[in-house]
């Protein structure tokens, strides 16, 4: 892609994500940083001969911030600290990564 | 009158619900399973019912059901689940299909199961399951 037009692209990300994101706090192998994440539920329907919604919580952040989230990275968002437990790659793009967490106890 | 197929699954609910510590979901009721449904379950429900073959009235029935069970946890978890189905089923002395299911001439079983898929969580999903087709093979007049 051009240049120009990824570097747009980049801007909107960090912007959308600092209207609608949250401050947090992304921790990877003990190393804390800041970031801005968007912390949501989604729900999936999983199961073939039962169906049933399942809410998981994932977190929206910015490539530039966090490139690649690793699985046991940690984020706390809200006063709440989840743990990374993988990387949703269709719902991700080269701007934005979405990460699937879990709640920590 | 009780159609064969309903007396077969009536049976696996039966011994489905026997398993200790177990939540069990039976056709419609599988459709929309809530949320927070206690795990771990069992669904499963009718999937298919094809005649094989007839003669002078009476058909021999193939009747398919589709099982699910979801644990959360380790593959250990799973296993145990994929054993208490079928210990349920009854492979061995014990034999709850007995008058129910049909051997076939050909020396087919009246209870086969099929092939157990082990389904390990997606990034952030909560459960594991492990799914199996149980195909039960009775005669039936008409």
């Amino acid at each position: 892609m051009n240049p120009s037009l990824t570097a747009v692209f980049q801007t909107a990300a960090a912007q959308l994500l600092a209207v609608f994101g949250a401050n947090a706090t992304y921790t990877h192998d003990g190393t804390p940083l800041a970031v801005q994440a968007v912390v949501e539920t989604t729900l999936d329907q999983i199961g073939a001969y039962g169906e049933r919604l399942e809410a998981r919580p994932v977190a929206t952040l910015n490539r530039a911030e966090v490139a690649e989230p690793q699985r046991g990275d940690t984020l706390e968002c809200n006063g709440v600290t989840y743990t990374v437990d993988g990387v949703l790659a269709e719902r991700s793009d080269d701007y934005t990564v979405v990460a699937a967490l879990r709640e920590n106890p | 009158m009780t159609s064969r197929a309903t007396e077969i699954l009536d049976t696996l609910e039966t011994l489905f619900e026997a398993i200790p510590g177990i939540t069990v979901f039976r056709g419609m009721a599988t459709l929309a399973l809530p949320s927070e449904t206690a795990r771990p379950y069992i669904a499963f429900r009718p999937i298919s019912n094809a005649v094989e073959a007839m003669q002078r009235g009476r058909a021999l029935v193939t009747l398919q059901v589709g099982i699910e069970a979801r644990a959360e946890g380790t593959d250990a978890d799973l296993d145990d689940m994929l054993v208490a189905l079928r210990g349920a089923l009854g492979l061995g002395e014990f034999a709850p299909f007995d008058g129910l299911v049909t051997r076939s001439a050909g020396g087919t079983s009246g209870v086969t199961l099929g092939e157990a898929q082990y389904l390990f969580p997606q990034p952030g999903e909560a459960t594991a399951g492990v799914q199996m087709i149980v195909t039960f093979r009775y005669a039936e007049a008409y």
